[in-house]
């Protein structure tokens, strides 16, 4: 298992973060924190300073994929991004280098574990 | 479905052509179907995602309790039951690039048969009208379509047995088309059979999703033509599809 990492979440159904709430500590990792939207997701890394960032592409005016590009541009942070679409997931956009995983809905905590991992170990 | 102009020179359709018109509606048709479709099955996504969380949670707290542990296992099944339909009916409704050209079925029936049923132990009986008898088509779309009928005769015969493909005249509306018949030596079709087979997800082999045949039959409607199941001869299924000469 990879070591524990402080871990953001994000994901405008409160359901999805209870999700997060629950898996990511049984997981053995430390979730600092659960943002319902790219805002707030920010707001949270910038507080926090989380090693990896778990979020959802569509939410709300700043989506989730513009959030971790401007955190990336003040620190450096690694992320795994979930969403629905397909086409999202695949998109230009999320060519990135700190795009470590891709995780299309529905995720189960066996998904999550295997993200977790393949982030923590740098994997693309 | 979306349509390319051909890209290697030669001339666009004619667009006040009865059979270009209907292709063409059958293509605005399947568009608005495939959009319908697409958005459906993401927003069930995150429906499904949703679903998904509660049955995690679910499980956790059930863990002492096998017998209701068997419950969620049920439920965890249908969901991934759904997320695998929602795919198979999301990769039926997709808007294909259509690239169309004049075919000449004989040669693409020949080369579709090496491709889609290597090794089945059967026979390839081919009776070509005309040897010069071109359809308007692109050959991929159509090379798909037809493996499809080719694989579902050679599936519903004996191995060792024939199956017959007869290209002739035909007509869609009053314009020139090509038909192809595509015939097996199996045990042919019950009327009940006939009516539902090109129905999605609808078969009668184990193991197979029912998607070949319905499949087939939109890309043949994408092209203006038509695919039906002919009523039983002496013996074996006949399917029949139409599509528009190349002139």
């Amino acid at each position: 298992m990879a070591s524990p990492l402080r871990i953001a979440a994000a994901d405008d159904d409160p359901r999805i973060r209870s999700f997060y709430e629950v898996f990511v500590p049984l997981l053995g990792h430390r979730l600092i924190g659960c943002a319902d939207s790219g805002e707030a997701l920010l707001q949270l890394c910038h507080e926090r300073w989380p090693d990896l960032v778990i979020t959802d592409i569509r939410m709300g005016s700043l989506d989730g994929l513009s959030a971790v590009a401007r955190l990336n541009r003040e620190h450096p942070t690694p992320v795994i991004v979930v969403s629905a679409y397909d086409e999202d997931l695949n998109a230009d956009r999320t060519e990135q280098p700190w795009i470590r995983a891709r995780l299309l809905k529905p995720v189960k905590e066996q998904d999550l574990q295997r993200a977790i991992e393949a982030a923590a170990e740098g994997a693309p | 479905m979306v349509e390319t102009d051909d890209r290697d020179g030669r001339s666009s359709p004619d667009a006040t052509d009865p059979l270009e018109a209907r292709r063409r509606l059958q293509a605005e048709k399947l568009a608005a179907v495939s959009e319908v479709v697409r958005a459906l099955a993401h927003e069930s996504r995150n429906a499904l995602q949703r679903g998904q969380a509660c049955l995690s949670m679910l499980r956790l707290r059930l863990r002492d309790q096998p017998e209701l542990i068997a419950l969620v296992d049920e439920a965890e099944e249908a969901q991934e039951r759904l997320v695998e339909l929602y795919e198979q009916v999301r990769g039926f409704a997709q808007a294909q690039d259509l690239r169309l050209q004049p075919v000449a079925l004989d040669a693409l029936v020949r080369s579709t048969w090496e491709r889609t049923v290597p090794g089945s132990g059967h026979r390839l009986e081919l009776d070509c009208e005309n040897q010069d008898m071109l359809c308007r088509a692109d050959p991929a779309v159509l090379g798909a379509a037809l493996g499809a009928l080719l694989d579902n005769a050679v599936e519903s015969s004996p191995a060792g047995s024939t199956v017959w493909v007869e290209i002739a005249r035909d007509e869609i509306e009053g314009s020139p088309a090509v038909s192809l018949t595509v015939r097996d030596e199996g045990p042919g079709l019950q009327d009940n059979v006939r009516e539902r087979l090109f129905e999605l997800f609808y078969t009668t082999k184990p193991g197979h999703a029912g998607l070949g045949l319905a499949h087939a039959r939109k890309q043949i409607e994408c092209h203006g033509g038509h695919l039906a199941a002919l009523d039983s001869c002496e013996s074996g299924a006949r399917l029949r599809l139409v599509l528009p000469r190349a002139t």
